[in-house]
């Protein structure tokens, strides 16, 4: 089964109550601006540091959030999906 | 100020939530720790960016900022050619080592923002300046206005060796000329001869006009540390200053935020019919006058020239 892991540099910050990622490092050159997470965002994030399947970051949502595993697998598709385009995962 | 002072401030300022941080002086690369100081920044969090004049910036400083790209180095522009630094600088080749730089750079994929303050001394070089920008698809930022030397010489108020208030108004007209073609000057002498103007280099007005107090960034959501330790609520204000080396920051943050809230202008400036063209703010009449409230005639004779000269080129 496919995992994931977050890659590259980047430094996470709580600003006003918003979550943010900072590009440093080498990462801070291929990426410009700052990265905003929504709290569901950030826990993905977070279990994202070391390597996860869908299955188990899928759970994750479910485990934290009041929502059905249609919702959580397709906000996961496009979080993940972000991560890919920004070359970060 | 050492590197471990400026360490200290920079994470207790982290922790209170700062988020932007540039870093300037003089020219930051003269500094000795500026490597170390910059490497140990770039860890915390911040989106860091640099104001140099760049002649120090090779190939080797390119490979370094790499590997912790800022945001975005600002080079200030002191003229477009070697003739013209030499005459303000006096050292040779300096503008083929800056040109150098800005190429190196870009190259590295390293945003770059041109600056450029005019004087009497390198308008004529305005045009190539633009120019230069325009052809590498650089932001550049030229400015008119310079302010008096006071952080360096409190006996400098209200004196530079600048344009006079005319030329200053012409200059800003030419300027903007040369940056937007004929038809944005149009506009511009149009929006002047209708009495408001966008505030320079802001998207917010510096000013409350119903009580004048500021409502800039400066105190507000921004601060900057001097040197030899002080913070203060911009760089263009020498005061309000409170010491900084040796007291927490949060401590010194809240002293400058009220501090800042209590800075006024003066009533003549808030309720005068050109402020929309002037928008003299608080560190700008420090600067002219020594005090918040004074008036800053400089200011105030360049809005004159600046409508004269607008309904000048009307014809």
């Amino acid at each position: 089964m496919e995992k994931y892991q977050i890659k590259g540099d980047l430094v996470s910050r709580q600003i006003a109550g918003e979550h943010l990622l900072i590009p440093t490092g080498a990462t801070a050159l291929q990426l410009t601006g700052i990265i905003n997470l929504s709290e569901s965002a950030m826990l993905l994030y977070n279990l994202l540091q070391t390597e996860r399947t869908e299955d188990e970051l899928v759970s994750a949502l479910l485990d934290e959030y009041d929502t059905d595993r249609e919702t959580a697998q397709a906000d996961l598709s496009a979080f993940l999906g972000q991560l890919r385009e920004l070359g970060l995962v | 100020m050492t590197k471990e002072n400026f360490l200290r401030i920079a994470r207790e300022a982290r922790d209170e939530g700062m988020l932007y941080l540039l870093l300037t002086g003089g020219e930051p690369f003269l500094w000795r720790d500026f490597r170390a100081l910059y490497e140990a920044l770039a860890g915390m969090g911040f989106v860091l960016s640099i104001n140099t004049n760049g002649s120090l910036i090779d190939e080797e400083t390119v490979s370094w900022l790499k590997q912790n790209a800022p945001s975005r180095i600002n080079i200030t522009l002191y003229g477009a050619s070697d003739e013209t630094y030499r005459a303000l600088c006096g050292a040779d080749h300096v503008f083929e080592r800056v040109d150098r730089a800005v190429k190196l750079l870009c190259d590295a994929g390293i945003p770059v923002k041109i600056n450029c303050s005019l004087t009497p001394h390198n308008v004529h070089d305005a045009p190539k300046i633009i120019e230069y920008a325009k052809e590498r698809d650089l932001i550049c930022v030229v400015n008119t206005y310079m302010f008096p030397p006071v952080r360096r010489d409190s006996a400098m108020t209200g004196q530079n060796d600048r344009f006079s208030p005319e030329e200053a108004a012409r200059q800003q007209i030419e300027v903007c000329r040369y940056q937007y073609g004929e038809d944005g000057c149009r506009e511009f002498l149009e929006s002047i001869r209708n009495g408001t103007i966008a505030p320079p280099g802001l998207d917010e007005s510096c000013v409350d006009p119903i009580d004048g107090h500021i409502r800039c960034r400066a105190g507000n959501a921004s601060f900057w540390v001097t040197w030899d330790g002080l913070v203060t609520p911009c760089g263009m204000m020498p005061a309000p200053a409170v010491e900084v080396r040796d007291r927490p920051f949060s401590e010194v943050w809240r002293e400058i935020r009220e501090k800042s809230a209590a800075l006024k202008l003066s009533r003549v400036c808030t309720d005068c019919p050109d402020w929309e063209l002037c928008h003299a703010c608080a560190a700008m009449a420090i600067a002219e006058t020594g005090t918040p409230g004074g008036i800053p005639h400089y200011l105030c004779e360049t809005v004159a020239a600046l409508r004269r000269e607008a309904d000048r080129q009307r014809t």
